[in-house]
């Protein structure tokens, strides 16, 4: 992938050339943030609507990035963990009567069990195995989710708490969780953990061969994405307000991630956000043309990997050579580790 | 400097792009080129009150688009009746009539979307009245959408007892039929004929299957008939031969199964492979269509009994079109090819309630809109029509059976009406002689 980059090792915020933007940026994200958060005061219903949209699907889309975009590991499997989170949200609120408040550490909860459980088989797969393993393990919850009698089989539940949730209100749960995958993605890229994700992506053998714990640092990057998914599973079905088991623990779910990835670009922080934009507002678009909507989606996604295969932000990196959120290493002068022909020509 | 002014500019271009999109949908009213019942029209905004718009949230692709068989046909119909019979319904706030114009939306079968494009036709579309239709995947979430951005809603074709599991509702109505009702239809005709009164459930986990094994075991209990239940199984499953052996062991000279007709077909077939054949087999949800009954193999359709949801045995008239359920059902059939769609009639009755409760609200005010339809009391395709306090309207069923027609290969005949006896069961059930265990 040509979005990849080899990071060199973590600093210690050395100054560099970008010295007047770094000081500035955090204005331009808070400012930033401030006009989205304010956006439920001019916009109409039908754009809170979309925003809520595509903010969850960011969300879904940075986690998935941070799988398979940094970490290696292609996921089929990330529907589970919506399903949980959905579910979650239905037995706390519908069953049992108690604060949605509640349903976000119960998922987060469950959502951290769950993978953990599963955890200790399919990391013993690799590559094409480990995919196929993420897939059959959603695909037997879905089964198992159709036929457990504590959640009327596939009867589904209608989230009624929800029908009260003003719009604004959501959005702004959708803004927190949406912005707050990109953040988190950032931070962990910054960490020594994403450095060794990245060393993981790019050759398993050298990072382990330079001191990367390859199992625990793929593990943790896993249960992160699949707390933060049941999480994000809950401010979605905030949104639908009807949970079953076939659309909740659908392929569906992991195919829009994919999707929205692919488009906006694999192993960057702003493929995501670009390809969740493009993502919802190309869906609403062919809504349009009721009966033929999922064909105008399979065409546009072939004509958009046609045009740029490495996503949009790959294009535009390739062009321009410049992202917003850059997770490239430099080393601090005199400190570098000794620099090989090929290290050399990566960095 | 230039990495500056690029990263700056990517910034600005980032949430431009989010900004411009959300207000870039925040538009309102209009699209382009939705699919109407006028096809090729170009849409106008409902602000200009120009006209009434409908949205209906259909699933017009997936497995549920098999209740769609009527449309455009229905909508066409009906259209044509209000706006160019009557010239459209009388509006304070236009000062005249004004005609209705349908938006579709297609739910792919799919709950999720279903509360997408249901959203989107509340809030860029503005539609007056929302639609949703068939099963609880399309009527619970569109009822949601309703109570939500309080629009008036009218939901049909799900179980009674499915859909209020998501109320109580303020905004949406139901024209829906009654799970006790639909089965107490099967057990009449189960009375009806010479059986062991032993009864295999073939029930799936969805919510039609887990009510039906409900209010079957309900209604059974204390009768002479012995229940025997094999334990559910899962939509989509292609080898029966377990569940079929069970019934087979357990002698059970009925079988009551609510199965699409992917699973239907694969099931039946897989009884005659393995020599199971019941004296009465009943499958709801599944057999409501003549092609599907004719597709099965040799005769395998022939006596399969079910509960019908609407037939053109009905002694009812539409009071819009001004034709007797007998008359529609023929039209279709000149017009068309092949037997009737029993799912004409919740359309053509939508269209009849819709357009009494219009004429008499005089408004497109949502709130007067709301109570019109509440108010409703007409008789249509279905006989008299009110929403009780749960705001639903009950619609009837009755128990038919398939059977070698003169017309077509299958005809529906009515053989148990009990539960609405202004509903003449004019043929006598009987159990096939290929239908043999």
């Amino acid at each position: 992938m040509g979005a990849r980059t080899s990071g060199i090792r973590q600093i210690g915020g050395a100054p560099g050339p970008r010295g007047g933007w770094a000081a500035r940026k955090p204005l331009v994200l808070a400012a930033a943030v401030v006009v989205l958060a304010l956006l439920p005061l001019y916009a109409s219903d039908y754009g809170i609507s979309v925003g809520i949209l595509i903010f969850l699907y960011m969300s879904l889309g940075q986690m998935w990035n941070l799988l398979a975009g940094y970490s290696g590991l292609v996921s089929l499997g990330q529907q589970a963990f919506v399903g949980i989170g959905g579910y979650t949200l239905a037995m706390v609120t519908q069953a049992y009567h108690m604060s949605i408040a509640l349903s976000f550490f119960i998922a987060a909860g469950v959502s951290l069990a769950f993978a953990l459980v599963i955890s200790f088989p399919i990391f013993k797969m690799s590559g094409v195995y480990f995919t196929v393993g993420t897939w059959i393990v959603s695909e037997a919850l879905l089964v198992f989710f159709r036929n457990w009698a504590f959640v009327k089989y596939d009867a589904g539940y209608n989230i009624t708490v929800a029908y009260r949730i003003s719009m604004p209100a959501l959005y702004l749960g959708a803004l927190a969780v949406g912005l707050g995958a990109t953040a988190l993605v950032y931070f962990i890229l910054r960490s020594r953990m994403g450095l060794a994700l990245m060393a993981i992506r790019d050759d398993e053998s050298a990072a382990e061969a330079r001191g990367v714990r390859l199992y625990r640092t793929k593990l943790a990057c896993f249960l992160i994405s699949s707390v933060y998914t049941g999480i994000t599973g809950v401010v979605l079905y905030l949104n639908i307000t009807y949970v079953k088991p076939g659309a909740a623990f659908g392929i569906d779910w992991t195919v829009c991630m994919v999707f929205i990835v692919v488009i906006g670009g694999l192993g960057t922080i702003e493929g995501p956000v670009i390809g969740a934009v493009i993502y919802v507002i190309l869906r609403q678009y062919t809504y349009n043309f009721p009966g033929i909507s999922m064909i105008m989606l399979g065409v546009a996604a072939v004509a958009i990997i046609m045009l740029a295969p490495e996503g949009i932000m790959g294009a535009v990196h390739g062009r321009f050579g410049f992202r917003l959120f850059s997770t490239e290493r430099r080393p601090p002068p005199g400190t570098g580790p000794r620099q090989y022909p090929e290290d050399a020509a990566d960095v | 400097m230039a990495w500056n002014r690029k990263k700056k500019l990517l910034a600005v271009a980032l949430c431009a792009l989010i900004a411009f999109a959300l207000s870039a949908c925040g538009g309102g009213g209009g699209g382009e080129g939705e699919s109407s019942g006028e096809a090729g029209e170009p849409p106008a905004a409902s602000s200009d009150k120009d006209e009434i718009l409908i949205g209906f949230a259909a699933p017009m692709t997936g497995p549920l688009s098999i209740f769609m068989g009527p449309t455009p046909w229905v909508e066409e119909l009906c259209l044509d009746a209000i706006n160019n019979v009557n010239g459209g319904i009388y509006i304070d706030e236009a000062g005249g009539k004004l005609p209705i114009r349908v938006v579709y939306a297609d739910t792919e079968s799919d709950s999720n979307k279903a509360m997408e494009v249901a959203t989107k036709l509340v809030t860029e579309n503005k539609v007056d009245i929302l639609v949703g239709a068939w099963t609880p995947v399309g009527t619970n979430p569109i009822s949601a959408v309703g109570e939500r951005y309080e629009v008036p809603v009218f939901t049909f074709g799900a179980p009674e007892e499915s859909w209020l599991e998501g109320g109580p509702y303020n905004w949406a109505t139901g024209m829906q039929f009654n799970y006790d009702m639909l089965c107490t239809d099967v057990i009449n005709m189960w009375d009806k004929l010479d059986t062991n009164k032993k009864v295999g459930f073939v029930l799936d986990t969805d919510v039609d299957g887990t009510t039906g094994r409900e209010v079957y075991t309900r209604l059974l209990a204390g009768t002479d008939y012995e229940i025997f239940d094999p334990g559910a199984y899962t939509i989509g499953t292609t080898d029966f031969t377990g569940l079929i052996s069970k019934l087979k062991d357990a002698d059970c000279d009925i079988i009551t199964a609510d199965m699409i007709t992917p699973d239907f077909t694969v099931f039946w077939k897989q009884c005659h492979q393995y020599g199971y054949v019941p004296k009465v087999c009943t499958i709801n949800k599944g057999m409501h269509y003549e092609a599907d009954v004719e597709n099965l193999d040799s005769d395998g359709g022939n006596g399969i009994t079910f509960s019908s949801l609407w037939d053109k045995n009905f002694p009812f008239s539409s009071p819009l079109l001004g034709l007797s359920c007998n008359e529609i059902a023929d039209k279709w059939e000149s017009e068309n090819e092949g037997f009737y769609p029993y799912s004409i009639g919740y359309d053509v009755a939508m269209y009849d309630i819709l357009y009494d409760a219009l004429s008499r609200a005089q408004t497109l005010d949502k709130a007067a809109v709301r109570q019109a339809i509440l108010d409703t009391d007409i008789d249509t395709v279905f006989g008299n029509l009110t929403f009780n306090d749960n705001q639903c309207a009950r619609v009837p069923a009755i128990g038919t059976q398939w059977l070698p027609g003169e017309k077509f290969a299958f005809e529906k005949k009515v053989v148990a009406s009990e539960t609405f006896p202004a509903i003449p069961a004019n043929d006598p059930i009987i159990i096939p002689a290929t239908t043999q265990k």
